[in-house]
């Protein structure tokens, strides 16, 4: 699914360079579970950003399905991110003046799917929110939020789901319900690569990769 | 879901910035369009009332032809005159089709001054649109009347009824009784608002024996006018203008004014505008964050930029129909205040919504709007999603 190949991303900042991350390599199969853990600062995000096509790396290749990214234009990444990869953040980032309808429409519109609205409801249905369908954000909780969001990201049907502390907002209980919904979502065949600051919970996912200082401290299977 | 969801979403948020810039629009469109109109009402206007005049070349007595022309065509007494046998003289000259003799002046009735003019029988075949009722004067002290005058007549002065009756007026120092032989029925024109007799009657009645003070000159080939117009200026004390220089010299005014306007218009165009690319941008900088997400869910930047772009037209197009509606209303209400402060206006109405003039005051707030909403798109266009994630 993944393979990342000596990656490096360093940033400016001021005068002084910053590795972000330092010769990293790593391959992810389809229909994984891993967490990502690491201490802040420790190249986690850069690396969430790097999958997800949303940031390009100083040195090294990243493969997606086996195609070199590097290779292809801008409108061949748009193409592929839509089809491959959904996001979710820990600030939700829903759209606050459209529905819980029509924020897991969004993604449709821009694939112009012809079925979003019948599409868009099943995915509602899934995450149990259809009876929240014509709610605005600010009338749904953070769980509930957090709900949507995932729907939105199921909406292309994408190969993997990107979850940045997907629970981070949330209490400890709505936080487990969540993470039940990605292991659902997960034994279904979507492959899931989650960034996490708890140690403890990634410890339970198939797989935990540990990253700090921009290097892989430990990957552990189980 | 479509673009426009999208879109009117967006809009929604930012009711009252939004509304703001539609207004700026909308009030530079309608001044826009309002000046277009009433200019090419003005200029049709005027067009025809001249083409009524039925002349090509008018002859006056040296002095401002301009002046004389424009005493003529709102009524009232020229200062100065030429003898009558100047008719005779310009007949002789090569390439005249028809030369009549006008003389023109004003009687007092019921208290208030009124135009009259004195025509050659001739005269009538230049004018072949007039429709009488009953004739045209046959006899001395016979008058017919434009049909907005009879019907006034009819309902104050108590002497005249219809078509066979006197009225009793002040003239040249005289007490005179007119008899009415006809009404010119309604053209829409000065004429409405005259009153009509052989030229010897008028001149009789204006103390003007001998005299005219217009001959008014058609010719066999118009390219040759101003080879005509020095041969009648030969004659002494006589000059002619033609009649598109009297358009053109009051056209040449209006235009004066109408350019200054126009740059005013301009400005405020361009004014609003920045208005609309302002908040173009606000909507960018608000949305940061909303943009990175659409672009990481999968929108390309072709797409962000269509969203934004179409916004901006959005707000344009909405202001220059509102614009439409507001100078239309503008266009019809300035007929009735130009009428009040020029004084040289053409007897239609000069407020005539055109076409063209809805044309161009959709258009040019659309280019406008093309212009303001294009930076702000592409800026949308270009966000980093990541930088744009961040954004808080």
């Amino acid at each position: 699914m993944f393979s990342l190949k000596n990656i490096t991303k360093i940033y400016q900042r001021g005068a002084e360079k910053v590795f972000a991350l330092d010769h990293l390599s790593l391959d992810i199969a389809q229909g994984e579970y891993a967490g990502i853990v690491g201490p802040s600062g420790s190249g986690k995000s850069t690396l969430m950003n790097i999958l997800g096509l949303l940031d390009i790396p100083t040195s090294g290749s990243v493969y997606i399905g086996g195609q070199k990214i590097e290779d292809m234009g801008t409108p061949r990444q748009t193409q592929l991110r839509r089809k491959t990869i959904g996001f979710v953040f820990q600030q939700f980032l829903l759209v606050p003046t459209m529905t819980a309808l029509q924020n897991v429409m969004l993604p449709l519109y821009f694939v112009g799917s012809p079925d979003a609205k019948t599409r868009a409801m099943a995915l509602l249905t899934k995450v149990g929110l259809e009876k929240r369908r014509d709610h605005l954000p600010s009338q749904l909780s953070g769980g509930e939020m957090q709900r949507v969001a995932i729907a939105r990201a199921l909406a292309n049907e994408p190969s993997v789901l990107l979850a940045d502390e997907p629970a981070g907002n949330l209490d400890s209980k709505t936080a487990s319900d969540i993470y039940a919904l990605f292991g659902e979502i997960n034994r279904e065949g979507t492959t899931i690569i989650m960034v996490t600051h708890n140690h403890e919970l990634a410890e339970t996912f198939p797989r935990m990769i540990s990253i700090r200082d921009g290097r892989l401290e430990r990957d552990q299977k189980k | 879901m479509n673009i426009f969801t999208i879109i009117i979403d967006g809009l929604r948020r930012r009711n009252i910035r939004t509304a703001l810039a539609v207004a700026g629009i909308a009030i530079a469109a309608a001044s826009l369009f309002s000046l277009m109109t009433l200019k090419q009402g003005y200029e049709t206007g005027m067009r025809s009332e001249i083409e009524n005049m039925g002349a090509q070349i008018i002859a006056v007595a040296k002095g401002c032809p301009y002046e004389a022309v424009a005493v003529i065509m709102i009524g009232g007494q020229v200062p100065a005159t030429l003898p009558a046998d100047v008719t005779k003289d310009i007949r002789k000259i090569p390439n005249v089709a028809s030369a009549s003799p006008n003389v023109y002046g004003a009687y007092n009735y019921l208290n208030l001054s009124h135009p009259i003019i004195g025509i050659a029988k001739e005269e009538l075949a230049l004018k072949p649109w007039w429709k009488i009722e009953g004739k045209f004067p046959e006899n001395d002290n016979e008058i017919m009347l434009g049909s907005v005058e009879a019907s006034v007549f009819a309902e104050k002065s108590g002497e005249y009824k219809t078509i066979g009756d006197s009225i009793t007026v002040k003239a040249g120092g005289k007490k005179v009784a007119l008899k009415v032989v006809g009404i010119l029925k309604a053209t829409g024109s000065k004429d409405d608002y005259s009153t009509y007799t052989m030229l010897s009657t008028a001149q009789k009645l204006l103390n003007l024996e001998g005299r005219v003070v217009t001959v008014n000159v058609r010719v066999n080939d118009i390219g040759r006018i101003p080879d005509t117009i020095s041969a009648i200026e030969q004659i002494f004390d006589v000059q002619a203008v033609t009649v598109a220089q009297v358009m053109g010299t009051i056209q040449n005014l209006v235009k004066a004014a109408e350019t200054m306007l126009l740059m005013v218009m301009v400005i405020a165009l361009i004014i609003g505008g920045i208005g609309t690319a302002n908040t173009m941008m606000m909507s960018v900088f608000e949305r940061t964050r909303e943009i990175g997400l659409m672009k990481a869910t999968g929108a390309s930047g072709r797409q962000i930029f269509a969203l934004f772009f179409t916004e901006g037209l959005a707000i344009s197009l909405i202001g220059g129909v509102i614009g439409v509606v507001l100078g239309s209303a503008a266009t019809l209400g300035g007929d009735m205040i130009l009428r009040n402060i020029v004084s040289v206006m053409p007897s239609s109405s000069v407020g005539k919504i055109t076409v063209d003039a809805i044309a161009v005051t959709l258009l040019f707030p659309m280019v406008i709007g093309v212009l303001s909403a294009v930076y702000p798109a592409v800026r949308a266009a270009r966000l980093n999603p990541i930088d744009a994630l961040r954004n808080e």
